[in-house]
């Protein structure tokens, strides 16, 4: 069964033809990739563009995929690369803010518990909202840091890999977001 | 504790998983990508590999066999036009001067008058190989080049003269002894010279073949002075050098028709005529008797 290889297996698959291989891989990897772009470029429209690009990229390169990386990395690797690179041609949109008719609610980014309080709902909704505020407000490398640790679930050194940095870059920059974030959802909890 | 200490303690706590706020966070994964990007990406994912080794599997044959059969029809297709080129482009070698007369606005009514003529006595012909002893193919061979023959007749337009009536008569003559009948003498009394003095013998076989051949080629094309140059230059060459040599051309027939006008009285109608045929056949002599009407 392809459900039970893992990303590197199924990579492998891919790039020896089997095109299903794949289905299994996007299906695991795509909402994570996709909110680390939203939330890393906070521009919805930009991010729908990168994401396609990403996976356009991947398509292109599995031939020269090995298997000694780990996928995410691989992956998240090129996200990184193609979100600089546009940011480099359009540095205006490093700027934008969100759109609040164009981004989706606080909401819609929670969730849903069927067995959830309708007070606790609210409570989470007002968390959400406050966590996403504070992660929007990073500066973009620590900001990338946290999105890459909690999205694509990548160790220190697989950030630094990924991001093109030393380790000790990462772990710093990571740091730096977990303490702002603590600091910014301390009054509501 | 110093407040960097309890920083790293708390780091080290969300490293290991062990941070609330990972928890907060684990919470807002509902945020996923619009259905129409998922459908592009696999889309093209499967494009990439070719539908993939899977993919394969689960495609019908005809999709598999598609691109290679596409190909052999396409050069089949290739190879049959290739073969039939030689047919076609010869072909209106041989056809166009025989059609070209009756594109000829100021000829057609003569032109149509005389092949109508060489149809009957075509017709005249068959008939008379009906009754003696033919062979056995003859009979279809004929009703085809018929068939063929009466088509440019009631295609052939001419603005000058624009006569259905008189292409009906003229098609008419199919009767077996008289080659043109006395409807169509009566509307064009020249045509009874022609079609008179042209005895089946006499008339070309390739005449009427050729004239139906190229009709359909030209059916689409309105009469036009470009295709009616070549006809003219022809058809005002000395009739001893065709293969016409023993039948009067539209010519001869037309200027008969104005001789007799003028004979009639009507010297304004024969101008008319007249003009119109110097127009038509700028190079054809005019005769001594005929060049008083210019």
């Amino acid at each position: 069964m392809r459900e039970d290889l893992a990303d590197e297996q199924l990579m492998e698959a891919y790039r020896d033809g089997d095109a299903r291989a794949f289905d299994v891989l996007y299906r695991r990897h795509k909402g994570g990739l996709y909110r680390y772009l939203v939330r890393l470029c906070k521009h919805p429209g930009v991010a729908e563009e990168l994401f396609q690009d990403v996976w356009s990229n991947l398509i292109r390169s599995r031939e020269r995929y090995q298997a000694s990386a780990k996928f995410a990395t691989f992956l998240y690797q090129i996200a990184h690369n193609r979100a600089i690179d546009h940011l480099r041609r359009k540095p205006e949109l490093a700027l934008v803010q969100d759109d609040p008719e164009d981004d989706d609610p606080p909401e819609a980014a929670i969730v849903a518990d069927p067995a959830g309080q309708p007070e606790a709902m609210v409570e989470r909704m007002r968390l959400a909202e406050t966590l996403i505020e504070q992660i929007d407000g990073l500066p973009a490398p620590q900001r990338e840091a946290f999105l890459l640790r909690e999205e694509a679930g990548l160790s220190l050194e697989e950030i630094a890999a990924a991001t093109g940095v030393s380790a000790e870059t990462a772990k710093s920059r990571l740091r730096y977001a977990v303490a702002k974030l603590r600091d910014g959802l301390k009054g509501l909890r | 504790m110093s407040h960097e200490q309890e920083q790293d303690r708390e780091f080290e706590a969300y490293l290991k998983g062990e941070s609330p706020l990972s928890q907060t966070y684990a919470g807002m994964r509902g945020q996923e990508p619009p259905a129409r990007l998922d459908h592009a990406i696999l889309a093209e994912a499967h494009r990439a590999v070719g539908g993939g080794a899977a993919g394969a599997r689960g495609r019908p044959a005809w999709r598999r066999w598609s691109l290679p059969l596409s190909l052999a029809a396409t050069l089949v297709v290739a190879v049959l036009v290739g073969l039939e080129l030689p047919y076609v482009s010869r072909e209106p070698a041989v056809t166009q001067p025989a059609s070209a007369p009756e594109e000829a606005p100021g000829v057609s009514v003569a032109a149509k008058r005389e092949a109508a003529g060489r149809v009957a006595a075509d017709k005249v012909a068959a008939d008379k190989r009906k009754v003696a002893p033919a062979p056995q193919a003859a009979p279809a061979a004929e009703s085809v080049e018929l068939d063929q023959a009466f088509r440019p007749a009631p295609r052939a337009r001419s603005p000058e003269a624009p006569a259905p009536g008189r292409e009906k008569s003229a098609v008419i003559p199919a009767a077996p002894a008289p080659a043109v009948s006395p409807g169509a003498e009566e509307a064009l009394p020249m045509n009874t010279a022609p079609a008179a003095a042209a005895p089946a013998a006499n008339t070309p076989r390739l005449e009427a073949t050729p004239e139906t051949r190229s009709a359909p080629a030209d059916r689409s094309m309105p009469p036009a002075q470009e295709s009616a140059a070549p006809a003219a230059a022809m058809l005002a060459a000395p009739p001893q050098a065709s293969g016409l040599a023993q039948t009067p051309g539209p010519q001869q027939a037309w200027l008969q028709r104005i001789r007799q006008l003028e004979q009639a009285g009507k010297r304004d109608e024969a101008k008319k005529e007249l003009a119109t045929f110097t127009k038509r056949y700028p190079d054809y002599p005019v005769p001594k008797e005929l060049q008083g009407l210019r």
